[in-house]
């Protein structure tokens, strides 16, 4: 066929083309208003079939998920452990380098797990996605309760000092506001002694370390101070005093031995002394009943395995370090 | 019909359209000022003055510093002798920026200068330095001795690989084989984790990134890591001497001209002396004059001020680059000398004018946090004014008009986001928008002027044009790939200047072809077929840039938009009938399978087989689902459900809860403007983007009508080449407002893109869409000027 040298320049008559013009126009704000009328009209009911069924939300299927690949794990002390950021990297030495991996002591195996690419996935998801940061957050959060340590004290004279506690060199912060249960267990023995120094939250290091309180104060004392210190630990040791009497407390019964709660000291602190420390390791939360609020956080313990409820039924903040609502405005 | 020289007095009298110029001009400017009259009555603070006794500390957090992300309790400020102010980082994970008087660059407050037999000790482990000079680090770790070199890790004198097998990893292990170990960048050397690799220390229990090692001016330091918590692993320097302290807890003296960034919000050391006292520079937190606001709080003195609408604040000199303005001026008084029978001498002094207002607009845009609110916008839309009145044909004057709506939507929209804020500094994304758009609209002027009529765009020169915005566009992608991240370079996104090369290349290639004799890939000398390979080469190196560098999917759905233009545009004007009803028929019943598709993914979401991306389309399929992916998304719908059909800005000048949406200045700046000024006000700004598109379409129409043979029988390279190019160039604009109003109003599950003339994105504005205008403006002025 000849070619044909030029664009042809056939097209509509002008008022064709006005009269497509206008049409683009009307369709695309026809179509805009329809969305906007949808938007607005958003029903606040959700439908039947969702009712029966509600759907599970992308944070709930990651954390069952990642417990069921062994990312996350339950230690002997009730806490959550996480599966390192490096994992992967990890995974690919294990089998390529295994002479440049780091000996681990004193932390989970987590190189003798199973590896392929699904759990590779998940671990991508749980460590660099929004929801994956939540259920992170929602893990501290459960970890923050799982250990248990506080102190109140008293003393006749009139020595004022403040507390300040250590686990394994990091420090921990100390709230006056204690579960009711432990409140309600010693409100009446108690009443007018100083406030609660409660661990409200713990950092995520590894194995039992005993946490260390210390009072210190600036002039050195006159003369001899007697103080009355409870302890809700165990295996308490002082220093910088001497232990006129101790007196164990368990749940069951007023005095015990083996399974004690809290611990009542006397203590003497003699002349020119400048602190005081006393060491004691924490307790599983297990040990109170009725400590763990069902609802201070997603994750739950039911007929001895961990699930993921949608609603928690009451939010505490008591010694809450970060509130568990999802994603507040920070996070962009 | 330009004012001839020595006219004064009656010409505008002569002038069509004149009333309807001015009224297009002048609507944008009732809206600033609808705006500004509107304004709540903030204030500012200006200056703290903290007061102290001496060995006395302050704890200051959100509330005393004005800072809204700070954290409750962030910094510690601590009165050491008479004169030295020490500042310490106290919140859990959240930085203060420090940038020393000194010089220096950004330093970290938590850091500590590692010094031959200094040791420090990170969770259980104990390390020690024994050599710390540049380049050269040795640390003793138990029975480990390890070396570092900036680049590089030695574990007893062996170097480690690389950590990740990819092509940067395996390129810097080429590198360093070979020895050319100088062409790499020093990189910290990460402490944690459980791998020893190059740029790897592991630690056993101590999770990666807790500490970095980094290389300074002289030698390296101890600094926090990204995932270093005040709470989490205990790090302790100088361990066994008397000055050990925890590493969150280090602090430094404060001297006067440092800057701070505490939170989102800068400050500026101006005072060390009994008091100190810090200059509140920008995103500090405003307060309503009424009720008047606390002239202390927290042992932190505050000094208020109004905001700077015209007038700058006492006490601020302007910035030395201001004095730029005079290099148009002072070329001014050489051009005379010059050239003296210049025949554009007798508007001179316009186009000198104009060369001033542009290089004060590019000023204004970089100083755009310091000067008052007003000044981009008076210094730059009267350039719209200029145009209006410099034009002639009634195609440029009415599409002017339509992106003078626009853009001076878009611009009150920016003005608001700044005025109802309640946090200093959102008046900069409207500054610099419109402060770039002047740049643009007065230099593009003062250049038309000086180089007379358009009649010297000849094919050669079109062509070399061509390729050096290809050549250019290549440079500068290639430096952003180089030294830049994903947020462009020097402040600039090089990807919309390639988009532009693209388009133009492209309408190129289908000129040549539309002109050709031939047709089919034959090898003869005069086949244009190797041309059509460039705008391909190009097409390859966008798409993989997008996907590869930025990782981001959505300039390939802007693409492909394009791409189906540019098919519909070349089968349209095809002169056989088959191709052109089939072709055309083609594209329509693609684009009705496109929508189909989407319908059909959206109500069953678990169809789409295909891995990436998944996650996105199921989160917008089912967001009650995916609360934290969907996230974005389900904010804007909250934000736009609270406007309604009427929005807010009418009743409440304060924008309130609209401001939390992410990226608010740009990819969800729809949003706002739905939220504020209502569904009504979105619907008219929709018909406006469509028939702003309409416009460039059938200005491309015309230019292909016009199109003529030339002396050898050949069709004209311009007009075909206006016709591809604003043809591609309106298509590529619909696809970004479609785009656009899908990741805002949730039909389509792409994110990313920001909306042209509304978002505050100036790289996309000047790069992209002003060329356009300007090329289509050019093509109608030029048909005016010769018609044909």
């Amino acid at each position: 066929m000849e070619p044909i040298l030029k664009l042809n320049r056939a097209g509509l008559s002008p008022l064709m083309r006005l009269l497509a013009a206008a049409l683009f126009v009307l369709v695309s704000v026809g179509l805009l208003r329809q969305r906007l009328v949808a938007i607005y009209d958003r029903p606040y009911a959700l439908p039947a079939p969702l009712l029966k069924s509600p759907p599970r939300r992308e944070d709930m299927l990651l954390f069952e998920r990642s417990l069921a690949a062994g990312l996350l794990r339950v230690q002997a002390d009730g806490r959550i452990a996480v599966a390192p950021a490096d994992l992967s990297l990890r995974q690919i030495y294990a089998s390529a380098h295994p002479e440049l991996l780091t000996p681990h002591v004193g932390e989970p195996d987590w190189l003798g797990m199973g590896w392929n690419e699904d759990i590779a996935q998940i671990h991508r998801a749980l460590q660099f996605s929004a929801a994956g940061r939540y259920v992170r957050q929602q893990v501290a959060l459960f970890n923050s309760r799982q250990l248990l340590a506080a102190l109140r004290w008293r003393t006749g004279s009139d020595l004022a000092g403040e507390w300040r506690a250590d686990w394994a060199g990091a420090p921990l912060a100390l709230v006056d506001t204690v579960p009711p249960v432990l409140d309600r267990w010693f409100a009446e023995s108690t009443r007018d002694w100083q406030p609660w120094r409660w661990v409200a939250r713990w950092p995520a290091l590894e194995g039992e370390q005993p946490v260390r309180m210390r009072l210190k104060w600036a002039v050195p004392l006159a003369g001899v101070v007697l103080l009355e210190v409870l302890v809700v630990g165990k295996g308490v040791t002082v220093t910088g005093a001497q232990v006129l009497s101790t007196e164990s407390h368990c749940l069951q019964s007023r005095s015990c031995d083996g399974a004690a709660v809290a611990r009542w000291l006397r203590l003497e602190v003699p002349a020119k002394a400048t602190q005081l420390e006393i060491g004691f390791l924490p307790l599983p939360a297990t040990v109170l009943s009725g400590l763990l609020y069902p609802g201070f956080t997603h994750i739950q313990w039911e007929d001895g395995r961990l699930i993921w409820r949608t609603q928690p039924s009451g939010i505490t903040t008591v010694g809450a370090a970060r509130p568990p609502a999802p994603m507040t405005t920070d996070e962009e | 019909m330009s004012p001839a020289p020595g006219q004064h007095g009656f010409w505008f009298q002569s002038v069509p359209y004149l009333r309807w110029r001015l009224v297009i001009w002048l609507l944008p400017v009732l809206g600033l000022l609808w705006t500004v009259s509107r304004a709540p009555d903030w204030l500012e603070p200006r200056r703290l003055t903290v007061e102290a006794q001496p060995g006395q500390s302050l704890t200051l957090g959100r509330e005393a510093l004005w800072a809204p992300r700070a954290d409750e309790e962030h910094i510690l400020l601590r009165r050491e002798g008479n004169r030295e102010w020490r500042l310490a980082n106290i919140s859990a994970s959240k930085q203060v920026l420090w940038w020393p008087a000194s010089g220096g660059g950004e330093q970290q407050i938590r850091k500590w200068p590692l010094t031959p037999g200094a040791a420090f000790a990170v969770g259980n482990h104990h390390l020690t330095v024994l050599v710390s000079q540049q380049k050269q680090l040795s640390l003793q770790a138990g029975d480990q001795r390890w070396e570092y070199d900036g680049i590089r890790l030695y574990r007893a004198g062996q170097p480690l690989p690389e950590c990740r097998r990819d092509w940067r990893g395996q390129m810097r292990e080429g590198l360093g084989a070979l020895g050319l170990s100088l062409f790499l960048r020093q990189r910290p050397l990460r402490l944690g984790g459980g791998v020893y690799c190059a740029d790897r220390l592991g630690l056993a229990g101590v999770p990666l990134d807790t500490v970095a090692i980094e290389p300074a001016a002289r030698g390296f330091v101890l600094a926090s890591g990204s995932a270093g918590e005040a709470d989490g692993v205990p790090v302790t320097v100088a361990v066994g001497t008397p000055d050990a302290e925890s590493l969150w807890r280090r602090s430094i003296v404060l001297a006067k001209g440092d800057v701070l960034l505490v939170g989102h919000t800068q400050y500026r050391v101006v005072e060390v002396t009994s008091t100190l006292g810090l200059a509140v520079e920008t995103r500090a937190r405003r307060v309503l004059e009424n009720p008047s606001p606390p002239a202390a709080a927290g042992g932190v003195a505050v000094q208020w001020v109004r905001p700077a609408w015209l007038w700058p604040p006492k006490q601020q000199s302007l910035d030395w680059r201001f004095g730029l303005i005079l290099l148009p001026l002072a070329l001014s008084l050489v051009w005379r000398r010059l050239r003296p029978s210049d025949p554009v001498a007798g508007i001179r002094w316009r186009i000198v004018l104009a060369l001033t207002l542009g290089v004060a607009c590019l000023i204004l845009h970089l100083q755009v946090v310091s000067v008052p609110m007003l000044w981009p916008y008076l210094a730059a839309w009267p350039v719209l004014l200029v145009w209006l009145f410099s034009v002639s044909a009634r195609w440029s004057i009415g599409l002017l008009a339509i992106l003078g709506l626009l853009l001076g939507g878009g611009l009150v929209a920016l003005l608001q986001l700044g005025v109802g804020a309640g946090e200093d500094g959102w008046q900069r994304y409207g500054g610099s928008t419109v402060a770039l758009a002047g740049a643009f609209g007065w230099l593009v002027w003062a250049g038309w002027r000086m180089l007379g009529p358009i009649g010297w765009l000849n094919e050669r020169r079109i062509n070399w044009l061509l390729h050096l915005l290809c050549v250019a566009s290549l440079a500068l992608l290639g430096m952003q790939v180089a030294v830049g991240d994903e947020g462009g370079w020097m402040g600039l996104q090089p990807f919309e200047l390639t988009q532009l090369a693209l388009v133009a290349a492209a309408a190129r290639a289908l000129t040549l072809r539309g002109r050709s004799p031939l047709h089919g890939w034959s090898r003869a000398h005069s086949a244009p077929w190797l041309r059509y390979l460039a705008p391909l080469a190009l097409f390859t190196v966008v798409c993989g840039f997008a996907l590869v560098f930025l990782r981001d999917f959505s300039p390939l759905v802007l693409l492909g938009f394009w791409g189906l233009a540019m098919l519909w545009a070349y089968l349209r004007a095809h002169p056989l009938p088959l191709w052109r009803w089939t072709g055309q028929a083609v594209v329509v019943a693609l684009l009705v399978l496109i929508g189909s598709g989407l319908t059909w993914v959206r109500d069953r979401p678990e169809t789409f087989a295909l891995p990436f991306q998944a996650d996105r389309i199921a989160a917008w399929a089912a967001p009650e689902q995916y609360p934290h992916a969907g996230y974005q998304p389900r904010r804007a719908l909250e934000a736009i459900r609270a406007g309604g059909w009427s929005g807010k800005v009418w009743s409440e000048a304060v924008n309130g809860r609209v401001m939390t949406v992410p990226v608010v200045e740009s990819d969800f700046a729809p949003t706002f403007f739905l939220s504020r000024y209502g569904g009504v006000a979105g619907l008219i700004l929709a018909g406006v983007q469509a028939v702003f598109v309409a416009v460039l379409l059938m200005i491309a129409n015309r230019a292909l009508k016009r199109d003529r043979p030339d002396a050898a029988g050949r069709p004209a390279l311009l007009d075909g080449l206006v016709y591809f190019t604003l043809y591609g160039g309106a298509a590529l604009l619909g696809a970004h407002f479609l785009v656009s109003w899908g990741t805002n109003l949730g039909f389509l599950p792409v994110m990313g893109q920001p909306m042209s003339l509304l978002s505050a994105a100036g790289s996309h504005l000047v790069l992209f869409v002003l060329p356009i205008v300007a090329l289509a403006v050019a093509a109608e002025e030029k048909n005016h000027v010769n018609p044909r």
